[in-house]
């Protein structure tokens, strides 16, 4: 007795054609749950990464002072690439230029200039591994930007007195990302390099300080 | 007569259950539509969306298994995503793995660990050292024919005392046990020598190279390798004694 009277209602709901949809709807959602609760060997696909966009290139450029031992403290202009290895460790290159002044002993009386005004403008380039240490957050008044603390270390040339240089250096930066793709610098660059333009062998450390900003694409 | 009620009861509020559902979900956005390939949904109980892309960013949203979301780009392994209600934020490649494309088929978005590597054929690096006592560096280039055998090419410049040296060389290298965490490799190659002494009295030199070396190489993450290595070039010299110079270096490579 009851259950024709069900059979009647569930086939009442069932032909109902405004309701059909419904039901669909009602179906799918049961496969989803079961399928969820079952979970059976589903085939994978490995994504395609190619038609997402990746930003993991930085380039920009810095302008700072450099102090360059017994030549001064001059202005530095530079271009930075970087690449963003993982979260952690970075690539960077960097490709600076600078104007030595004349060292005290060239402006004492009586003596000569050791190089000529040519010979003055330097250039340097460096490879240098970087890892960002204190990923974070820097408060500007109301305003919460992300950034980086990060250490880096590497190696190039230093170009002066018609001369190459080994040069090693390290140093430290902060960046500060004011839109997700746009970045502001501020770094601390120690360059160790050895010359003798003055007779014997100097090792000297040449510290530089700059701004910078960064675009990543 | 109280089945027949209790029956017509569940009936309705199953009715009511469903147009209130329907209700609910909301239309896709426009600009989803247009990138309908980069809508995934979540299978997992919920993923961590950061504010920025790294763990040290904080979390300031979830989404919740079945929601859908849409991905915008991507910074190494972290992903930038939209919400279906406005918020964006980003995900760890972790947790984007196993989400359902808009085929709803699961997607493995390759979460791997150093053994990865494989995966590309480029390394790019810089390793620094000595070159015959004197300092070195060298940046170099190498392209992975199989997991065991690749060709790169380097340049070194040797900053000396009396002489500058810079080097260029093509070698073959081969790796005999590529899964391993620390692996070793074998090189041979070949190229030019070119010496630069301080002085003007002698005269700039080139010859040509022949090299045998090896090393270790470290997988320190999937992209990220450091190297050790040794070579020991032949000079052959126009004289009649040939030279040998040796290498010693270390430093890092990026694979892509």
């Amino acid at each position: 007795m009851e259950s024709w009277i069900r059979r009647i209602i569930l086939v009442a709901l069932v032909s109902g054609p405004t309701l059909s949809s419904a039901v669909l709807a009602q179906n799918t959602e049961q496969e989803k749950l079961l399928g969820d609760v079952i979970q059976p060997d589903i085939e994978r696909r490995d994504v395609d990464e190619s038609i997402i966009d990746s930003e993991n290139f930085e380039f920009g450029f810095y302008a700072g002072v450099m102090s360059f031992e017994d030549f001064g403290s001059n202005d530095v202009y530079g271009l930075r690439l970087a690449f963003h290895v993982t979260e952690d460790w970075f690539v960077e290159a960097n490709y600076g230029l600078s104007k030595l002044q004349a060292s005290s002993y060239e402006e004492l009386p009586g003596t000569y200039l050791i190089i000529n005004d040519d010979q003055r403008n330097l250039s340097y380039y460096n490879l240098n591994l970087g890892y960002n240490l204190f990923p974070g957050e820097v408060y500007l008044g109301k305003l919460a930007l992300n950034s980086n603390f990060y250490l880096t270390f590497g190696a190039g040339n230093t170009l002066f007195a018609d001369e190459d240089f080994f040069t090693y250096n390290f140093g430290g930066g902060l960046r500060v990302f004011a839109t997700d793709w746009i970045a502001i610098h501020w770094d601390v660059r120690n360059h160790l390099m050895t010359h003798s333009l003055f007779g014997p062998d100097k090792e000297i450390q040449n510290i530089e300080t700059h701004i910078g900003l960064t675009l990543f694409f | 007569m109280t089945y027949l009620i209790r029956t017509l009861g569940a009936g309705l509020s199953l009715l009511l259950c469903l147009t209130a559902q329907s209700m609910a979900a909301t239309p896709l956005p426009e600009h989803w539509k247009e990138n309908s390939a980069l809508i995934h949904t979540v299978t997992a109980p919920y993923i961590d969306v950061h504010t920025f892309a790294g763990r040290g960013y904080p979390i300031f949203h979830v989404v919740e298994q079945n929601e859908k979301f849409l991905i915008i780009k991507r910074r190494n392994d972290w992903f930038n995503i939209e919400t279906i209600d406005g918020k964006n934020g980003w995900v760890a490649r972790k947790n984007m793995n196993g989400t359902l494309d808009e085929n709803r088929v699961m997607v493995d978005f390759n979460y791997g660990s150093w053994k990865e590597h494989t995966k590309n054929s480029f390394e790019a690096g810089l390793t620094v050292g000595t070159l015959d006592g004197i300092i070195a560096y060298s940046p170099f280039l190498a392209y992975s024919f199989t997991s065991n055998l690749r060709a790169e090419i380097k340049y070194t410049q040797a900053f000396g005392e009396s002489s500058n040296l810079k080097l260029a060389a093509l070698n073959l290298t081969y790796q005999p046990l590529p899964f391993w965490r620390i692996s070793p490799f074998f090189r041979v190659g070949s190229g030019f020598i070119q010496i630069n002494p301080s002085t003007i009295l002698q005269p700039d030199r080139e010859d040509p190279i022949l090299t045998v070396g090896g090393g270790f190489v470290f997988y320190a993450s999937s992209r990220l390798v450091l190297r050790v290595e040794y070579d020991n070039h032949t000079i052959m010299t126009t004289r009649n004694v040939n030279e040998e110079v040796e290498e010693w270096k270390a430093g890092f490579g990026v694979l892509f």
